[in-house]
């Protein structure tokens, strides 16, 4: 069993109440964040259509001192960084991490700068050096989202943007987006796609092709295809040809789906590669070049056998990068994992893969 | 692009930007369609920084298949497409007299 270092890409710190932001905003926000008179709740993330039955949360990751899982450091120093011996852990919110669903982008894009000021000042001030955090970008106006990456990207303890949620309704490759991927690229910064963030109401859009799941399983389940569409998106409109020192780290939608779209996103490109002549790669070439992809949730194969195989067909062990999703419902445990995947891998996919994609090694 | 035939092979004859020659034997090497009974014209290019700006090299003769849309190049029957290593096979062809000659070699006519 690996008994090294670990660095978990995916760990959701949250704030112990919203009104926690109130100091960050302007006060023109202030004010419409608060005109409610404190009867209604501060509108920081609209309501999902799919809610899980369980709640999202591990039952036992509620802080006794009140306030929503992943706001208490001393917890998660006790159930996810002590004992999982994280050396570098990423943070990427809780309940922000999906500000970009709101409707208003304007709204959308101060919360943004709060949640990051907030997460800055009360995460990343250095005392627990572990944590590293991620730039959350309300993207509904991308420009905007570029300019905050910029503002914050510097922070030494800043190795993310953070794309969780679909704010304009394109997929990440469309041109709209570009602007951040310059911002990243310039800043020498990952962007990081967060799963499963087009669940929300105010988004009029579906979080799965085909139309909208009626209940919380077969949202989940489907999760992947979201971040396929990105992939895809991505990788067709030229993003890395464009910015060819950009990395991704796709989070949260497994791997199991990963040869299916390769394979066919390769066969497709052969009959139509007329339609994107920029494209000087197989489509697979900039994925193996260009993204990471977070182990989290870990599909659970009918035997190990076929889950070697699977890992083999994809060479996982270059491009998977341990998360927890502490302290969601779903969490990977680390002795699972580990027994999921080849002794040989451990080092890279626990480790060295993700310092490698941050840039730390030597820092 | 003209469809022949030689026996049991069948061979495309592209004529190109005038007076180039190329002969391609007539099975696409993706699935086996009949790769010369596509479309001939120069090859799309594009720069990721513009892609607006959608252009055409006219020194690269491109046959696209009739069945999927593979695209080879005329003259050495390469995939166009990058990271395909699949090839149609291609024939010496030369003209005598004003009558194309295709030089099969082994092939079973």
């Amino acid at each position: 069993m690996y008994s090294g270092p670990i660095v978990d890409c995916d760990i959701h710190h949250d704030w112990p109440s919203q009104d926690v932001l109130l100091p960050y905003l302007s006060a023109g926000w202030r004010e419409y964040a608060t005109r409610s008179g404190g009867r209604q709740p501060m509108p920081v993330i609209p309501s999902e259509v799919h809610p899980n039955p369980g709640g999202v949360f591990r039952d036992d990751a509620w802080p006794q001192e009140g306030g929503p899982p992943g706001s208490s450091h001393a917890l998660m120093e006790e159930q996810l960084l002590g004992p999982y011996r994280v050396e570098r852990g990423l943070l990427t919110f809780g309940a922000g991490t999906y500000l970009a669903a709101n409707a208003n982008p304007y709204w959308a894009a101060e919360l943004a700068r709060a949640a990051n000021d907030w997460s800055i000042e009360h995460w990343l001030d250095g005392s627990d050096a572990r944590l590293y955090g991620t730039a959350i970008l309300a993207n509904q106006l991308p420009e905007e989202a570029a300019r905050e990456l910029r503002r914050i990207g510097g922070h030494p303890r800043v190795a993310a943007g953070l794309l969780a949620t679909n704010g304009i309704g394109k997929p990440f490759g469309h041109p709209l987006f570009h602007p951040i991927y310059e911002a990243a690229e310039e800043l020498g910064l990952p962007i990081a796609i967060h799963a499963a963030g087009e669940s929300f109401a105010s988004m009029r859009l579906s979080p799965v092709g085909s139309g909208v799941p009626s209940l919380y399983l077969e949202h989940h389940t489907l999760i992947p295809q979201g971040i396929m569409t990105h992939l895809v998106s991505m990788i067709v409109h030229g993003v890395f040809e464009k910015f060819p020192r950009l990395r991704v780290l796709l989070m949260e939608a497994g791997v199991a789906w990963i040869p299916a779209v390769l394979w066919r996103f390769d066969m497709d490109f052969r009959g139509l590669r007329r339609e994107a002549p920029w494209l000087k790669r197989a489509p697979s070439e900039y994925f193996y070049e260009h993204v990471r992809v977070t182990t989290q949730p870990l599909e659970i194969a009918p035997s190990r056998r076929h889950m070697l195989g699977l890992l083999e067909l994809i060479g996982a062990e270059d491009i998977l990068c341990f998360s927890s999703d502490y302290p969601h419902w779903d969490t990977d445990d680390i002795a699972d994992i580990g027994r999921n995947i080849p002794e040989a891998w451990h080092r890279k996919v626990f480790h060295d893969n993700a310092m490698e994609l941050f840039g730390w090694n030597g820092a | 692009m003209t469809v022949v035939r030689a026996g049991r092979v069948e061979v495309g004859i592209v004529r190109w930007d005038g007076d180039q020659l190329y002969a391609l034997r007539n099975v696409c090497p993706h699935a086996g369609g009949p790769v010369c009974r596509g479309r001939l014209g120069p090859r799309i290019v594009a720069s990721a920084a513009d892609p607006l700006a959608l252009d055409v090299d006219d020194a690269c003769p491109t046959v696209t298949c009739a069945w999927h849309g593979w695209e080879f190049d005329a003259r050495d029957g390469r995939a166009v497409a990058p990271g395909s290593r699949l090839r149609v096979r291609t024939y010496p062809v030369r003209v005598e007299e004003g009558t194309v000659l295709v030089d099969l070699g082994r092939a079973r006519a």
